[in-house]
């Protein structure tokens, strides 16, 4: 029972099942739109009241997960405006479209976190070499155990429909959720140790929260990075491709094959070689016909450029 | 170029780094201890130049790797990368910086700095002059535009340290707030300089395409070629200093692959070769006809539909 359980979620939040059956694409963009703006009222509203409580409640911790919350609000808007912009049409300015929006937003998003949080964590542990730990009040502690909650339930979303869309905003979105529910605990938990008598258990946890986001800060910037560096996608992919290319009759042989993501689209370079006698029109066909497989084989595939050059 | 001049190109920007490093130091410490906003922000605004500058060569040592099977098109992208990050935290330092002056001059919580911070401000625009100076002369020697460039920040440093100077002058003589107005002015440039540096940057990563004018000489320069009919795109994005071009030209259907290879060799080689910023080019050939008879379109949309029938036959065994 529990196996074929197992299986469904697992068919259902599975790249793999995404990428190759025929999902209705525009049903998956209102999906992520819907989290996106799920995910953007939940970190606002986390976000105010937990450094207000943290504020009057006298809990740094609480303050440094409104700050955690407040960059879910910058990553949940790059979703918003990822997946309105990325799908915006190639001008004749930005010839390769707007996929690489994500990737900035993350770098400039991820960046700015690593940096507030190095300035959080020095605060509190200046606090506790000071010893002017003040104690926090019991508001906090129930504020934190019912944030954990509402940021469990966006994280479970967020992160399937991530797999599902392929989009690397969401996902970061996902992350950021998840150090949510964590830091929201350990909140909680800071709380109670310093009513009970451990004066800097809450600056403590501060501390060990801000480890928390710079970590996840550091994969979300590090995933921007190397989408701003043209990086290739795995391997396998290319692998991939250049196996379906190779099957066919045509293709003598396929000299390189290239692929870059753009926000949830991926770019492929194509260069194949073919019986040097063919005319340019028989090419265009194979060009076409190529073009057709690539996004009939995988529905995130953006642009194809195909060189076709006489065999050797 | 003689061997003396080349080692000095190699010493003079190393000499202006470390000059800006101590300058940017000695000011936000001077700044901090004597209580003198404008001066710790003259300071950032050094350091912000000093760390912009260290990435700058890094990136630039990455930038000019060769491509590799991780990165098919070259590591250029790393500089814009890079200049991103820098300038996100420049701007978001400068919004940090107007709203604690900006706090000071609303509240009127001033009080005139030390005169220590006067001195450090003196030593700040006379370092600033020596360092522009220098760099002016050996990039004028040795011809180098970035040299140049490099000495015209430390030309534009040394105005904001005049107008720090003058603030904590103006703050001792019986206006406080002036040297939070200082501060606020400082901040103003180097949010500016960052705001601008980052758009570019921006531009840069979202694959811009040259100016106009500059497409136009490149479509002019390949419609030149006879068997060329048409181009029916010209895709241009920059890639660190260089820049990285696909091209799609027009040419007779009945014209062989071998040939349309040899017109497309030759109109890339050309391209290099006329357009010295022009690192790669990938030319391929098309023509007008189309060669997808209704019938042809059929053919593959059977077979689409196929292949996708048989992945989801797999995808069910699978879950079985």
């Amino acid at each position: 029972m529990a196996t074929e359980k197992d299986s469904k979620k697992q068919q259902q939040c599975s790249p793999r099942a995404g990428r190759f059956d025929l999902q209705d694409t525009k049903r998956c963009e209102k999906c992520s739109t819907k989290i996106g703006w799920v995910s953007l009222l939940v970190g606002v509203a986390g976000a105010t009241v937990k450094i207000i409580v943290g504020v009057l409640g006298r809990s740094r911790a609480l303050i440094g997960s409104g700050l955690c919350n407040l960059s879910d609000i910058s990553s949940a808007l790059a979703v918003l405006y990822g997946t309105g912009l990325s799908g915006k049409a190639a001008s004749t300015r930005y010839q390769y479209g707007f996929g690489k929006l994500e990737f900035i937003a993350q770098v400039s998003v991820g960046g700015l976190m690593i940096l507030g949080t190095v300035v959080m964590m020095m605060s509190s542990l200046i606090d506790i070499g000071k010893h002017t730990v003040e104690m926090p009040h019991m508001f906090v502690f129930f504020v934190a155990i019912f944030s954990a909650f509402a940021n469990g339930l966006v994280y479970k979303y967020s992160h399937c429909a991530a797999k599902q869309l392929n989009s690397p905003a969401l996902r970061a979105d996902a992350e950021h959720n998840k150090v949510d529910v964590v830091s929201a605990v350990l909140v909680a938990i800071g709380v109670m140790a310093t009513r009970a008598g451990l004066y800097w258990a809450d600056p403590l946890i501060a501390v060990f929260e801000g480890v928390h986001v710079i970590h996840a800060s550091v994969v979300i910037f590090w995933d921007g990075f190397k989408g701003l560096m043209d990086t290739s996608v795995p391997r396998d992919y290319t692998e991939n491709i250049r196996a379906k290319v190779s099957r066919l009759e045509e293709v003598k042989k396929v000299s390189s094959v290239r692929a870059r993501p753009a926000g949830p689209k991926i770019f492929v370079d194509l260069a194949v070689e073919v019986d040097p006698g063919l005319s340019i029109l028989e090419s265009k066909k194979l060009v076409l016909y190529l073009k057709r497989l690539l996004r009939a084989e995988d529905r995130h595939v953006g642009s194809v450029s195909v060189q076709v050059l006489p065999v050797r | 170029m003689e061997q003396k001049c080349i080692d000095c190109g190699k010493r003079v920007p190393w000499v202006i780094f470390f000059g800006n490093t101590i300058l940017s130091a000695f000011q936000i410490f001077v700044g901090l201890i004597s209580g003198s906003k404008g001066l710790v922000a003259d300071g950032a605004h050094s350091g912000a130049d000093v760390v912009a500058a260290l990435m700058m060569m890094i990136s630039l040592n990455i930038s000019g790797r060769e491509d590799d099977e991780t990165h098919p098109w070259g590591h250029g992208k790393i500089e814009f990368a890079s200049a991103l990050l820098i300038y996100t935290i420049l701007v978001v330092l400068a919004i940090v910086l107007l709203i604690d002056a900006g706090e000071a001059i609303i509240s009127g919580h001033v009080k005139p700095p030390h005169m220590a911070a006067f001195v450090a401000g003196v030593v700040a625009v006379f370092l600033n002059y020596v360092l522009s100076s220098y760099g002016f002369c050996a990039g004028n020697q040795l011809n180098s535009p970035s040299m140049i460039a490099n000495a015209n920040e430390n030309r534009s440093d040394m105005l904001s340290s005049i107008a720090v100077v003058l603030g904590i002058l103006g703050a001792n003589m019986g206006f406080p707030i002036l040297d939070s107005v200082a501060a606020v002015l400082v901040a103003l440039i180097i949010f500016r300089t960052g705001l601008r540096l980052w758009i570019q940057a921006f531009r840069n990563l979202l694959d811009e395409s040259l100016p106009f004018e500059k497409v136009k000489l490149i479509k002019d320069f390949i419609l030149q070629y006879q068997a060329v009919k048409d181009i029916s795109f010209l895709k241009t994005r920059r890639v660190g200093q260089t820049v990285w071009a696909d091209i799609e030209l027009v040419v007779s259907p009945k014209m062989s692959v071998l040939e349309g290879h040899a017109v497309a060799r030759e109109v890339r080689l050309a391209l290099i070769r006329r357009f010295r910023h022009i690192k790669e080019a990938v030319v391929t050939c098309t023509c007008n006809e189309n060669p997808l008879t209704p019938k042809i379109v059929r053919g593959l949309m059977r077979e689409k539909l196929a292949s996708t029938v048989k992945q989801h036959a797999k995808t069910a065994v699978a879950s079985n």
